[in-house]
């Protein structure tokens, strides 16, 4: 199949991977790319790249439900990534993927630093598969994701071993649930990352009051949407500077609560060369579309060629 | 994969207050929307309405919050609730309206909290931002084609999606034995005609209530009553018979037992809490029995209506 690559005021390149829009599908919130072609007139391929969701070596159950709360302005999620496992999604939801004229991102997950090597080097032979996420940020399971994504030594190590298991474009996704993000980033710098994507989720609860237990089974989940927006804009920015004042090229993949073609013009002004959506397509799963053309106005309104000459425009206050 | 899930804006022809916790809407959609809609599946509707800043007048409030907010944003999103709430399409037909066809969904909503007291703000001339059909229907289609005997087990809410399964089969010449059990004030005649409704769709309609106590209302819960049926049938009878389910987990547990023990084959809407609503976010499943152990399916696509022998009730 041809991939398109005409080039529009949308398109974004990220370390040689081109995009025909700067939106890109967050991991677990877009299953493995089938779903919302359920929806009549809805199309994969008015999405920039699609992240699927997390993968493991084997299977996973998942936590109980209830799994899903709703906040102010968010969602608090523990799925716990429920997942088929490598064999199972290259049987059954690979060969599904190549029907779409699009990018696809790999997410992986792993409970151990080999556990994270093999997987990427699964996918490494994937051909379908553009570049590959690593999950060091899921708050949701015990083991595994988080725990090395709050530790500067086991980040190193995990994307270290990604490394060298692939010659694909590395991402590297991280929590805000640190004290100090840059300790993270610089980690994952060092151990070749090409790419920084955040923030995940921020750590969260509900409690009923009349049951006096949290809602969700997992007591405590990821909060996403509206609500950890300003969250995120703060630490992507963050990010950027420390990047920038390295005179490094690693680009950033922002996300956290964008709703709106105006959330997703912040992002990219913070210093996000592309941004992610996810909460947002529960809303409204023609968000893609939505801010597509919205951004394409505003570019042309405010006379920008494209959206790299955006990317991290903002002037501090003296 | 198929294109069955229609997004449209549907439009309010007419709420129905039952009480302050009940009230029914009519909308019109689409015939896409119509065609593909099934008894059990459901719709899942925004409960806030300003999506893409698009004028309209859903809410009385709207034309306030537009003036301190400049027109052209998309930022009054932001104070919004962000998930859809399912809707069960609790009636589905066609009627003519000055020669000209149009498709109408009913659905019944409880005000819980934050997003139905929204909905419960719509009123005719609004409109009603929708994904529909989705899910996995009853499969009464089966029933038709065997020319088999139904009865229904609905209990509170779970009368929801059960009218237009009755519409379904009766069009089709079944006319199912009801039962309805419920425990708090859903008073059904109040401004509704859903039990006129039900009793004309059906073979015979049964209320039970152990706390709602009139004459005409058997004492006691829907699944003692559904049992005395059963014991009360010939067997070949019971043999003849399908069970469509809807209600409170526990009920439904109890109807998939009694279900069991007669040998019946028994269909059961199951709820969850739903992010995306359409299978991508794996929130709201349930325990299904798989060997030995159990997996997790989704209600919103795998579901929301499973073969009682699936389910891992707990």
């Amino acid at each position: 199949m041809s991939k398109k690559s005409k080039a529009t005021s949308l398109s974004v390149k990220l370390k040689g991977i081109k995009l025909t829009s700067p939106l890109i599908a967050a991991s677990g919130t877009f299953g493995f790319a089938e779903d919302f072609e359920r929806i009549e007139s809805f199309s994969n391929e008015d999405i920039g790249a699609i992240t699927l969701k997390s993968v493991s070596m084997l299977p996973m159950a998942g936590n109980p439900p209830p799994r899903i709360v709703e906040t102010p302005a968010g969602i608090l999620n523990s799925i716990g990534l429920q997942n088929p496992g490598i064999q199972e999604f290259k049987a059954a939801h690979l060969p599904k993927l190549r029907k779409y004229n699009t990018v696809f991102i790999a997410n992986i997950v792993g409970f151990s630093i080999d556990e994270y090597a093999k997987i990427a080097k699964e996918f490494d032979g994937i051909k379908e598969i553009a570049a590959i996420e690593v999950n060091i940020s899921c708050p949701n399971v015990k083991k595994g994701g988080i725990a090395f994504g709050t530790d500067p030594k086991q980040s190193y190590k995990v994307i270290e071993a990604v490394r060298k298991s692939t010659s694909k474009p590395v991402i590297a996704k991280l929590t805000p649930n640190v004290t100090e993000i840059i300790d993270i980033a610089r980690a994952c710098i060092d151990a070749g990352t090409d790419m920084i994507s955040l923030i995940n989720t921020v750590n969260a609860m509900v409690i009923d009051i009349n049951t006096k237990k949290p809602v969700l089974f997992n007591n405590n989940g990821g909060l996403s949407g509206p609500a950890i927006k300003p969250v995120a804009i703060y630490q992507v920015n963050r990010v950027y500077n420390y990047i920038r004042e390295r005179k490094l090229a690693i680009p950033i993949i922002g996300m956290g609560g964008i709703l709106t073609f105006e959330d997703a013009l912040e992002f990219i002004i913070a210093g996000a060369s592309a941004v992610s959506i996810g909460t947002g397509s529960f809303y409204d799963p023609f968000i893609y579309k939505r801010i597509n053309a919205k951004i394409t106005e505003y570019l042309r309104v405010n006379k920008i060629s494209g959206i790299s000459g955006l990317v991290g425009s903002v002037t501090m206050n003296s | 994969m198929q294109k069955t899930i229609i997004s449209e804006r549907a439009h309010v022809l007419r709420k129905t207050v039952i009480n302050e916790r009940y009230f029914k809407l009519k909308v019109r959609v689409s015939k896409s929307a119509f065609n593909h809609a099934s008894p059990g599946h459901f719709a899942y509707v925004l409960c806030s309405q300003e999506i893409t800043g698009r004028k309209n007048r859903t809410f009385e409030d709207y034309k306030e919050l537009k003036n301190y907010l400049r027109s052209d944003s998309d930022s009054i999103l932001q104070s919004q609730l962000i998930l859809r709430r399912p809707l069960c399409i609790h009636d589905a037909y066609m009627r003519k309206e000055k020669g000209k066809e149009q498709y109408i969904f009913e659905f019944l909503v409880r005000k819980k909290r934050s997003g139905t007291a929204l909905l419960a703000k719509l009123d005719k001339g609004d409109t009603l931002e929708l994904l529909a059909p989705i899910g996995r229907p009853y499969g009464y289609e089966r029933s038709v084609k065997e020319k088999r005997d139904v009865i229904i087990a609905a209990g509170g809410m779970g009368i929801a999606p059960l009218v237009f399964l009755c519409r379904k089969l009766g069009e089709n010449g079944i006319l199912p034995v009801i039962f309805f059990g419920f425990e708090e004030a859903f008073a059904l005649n109040q401004g509704s005609s859903m039990d006129d409704d039900l009793k004309a769709l059906s073979k015979s309609f049964t209320i039970t209530s152990n706390t709602i106590i009139e004459d005409e209302y058997e004492k006691g819960f829907v699944t003692d009553t559904l049992a005395k049926h059963l014991r009360g049938l010939a067997p070949k009878a019971v043999k003849n018979t399908d069970i469509y389910a809807c209600g409170p987990y526990l009920m439904l547990k109890e109807v998939a037992k009694i279900a069991d023990e007669f040998g019946i084959n028994c269909e059961i809407s199951l709820e969850e809490r739903m992010g995306c609503g359409i299978g991508a976010c794996m929130a709201c499943v349930c325990k299904m029995k798989n060997n030995d152990g159990f997996k997790y399916k989704r209600v919103c696509i795998d579901g929301p209506v499973f073969n009682s022998k699936e389910i891992l009730f707990e």
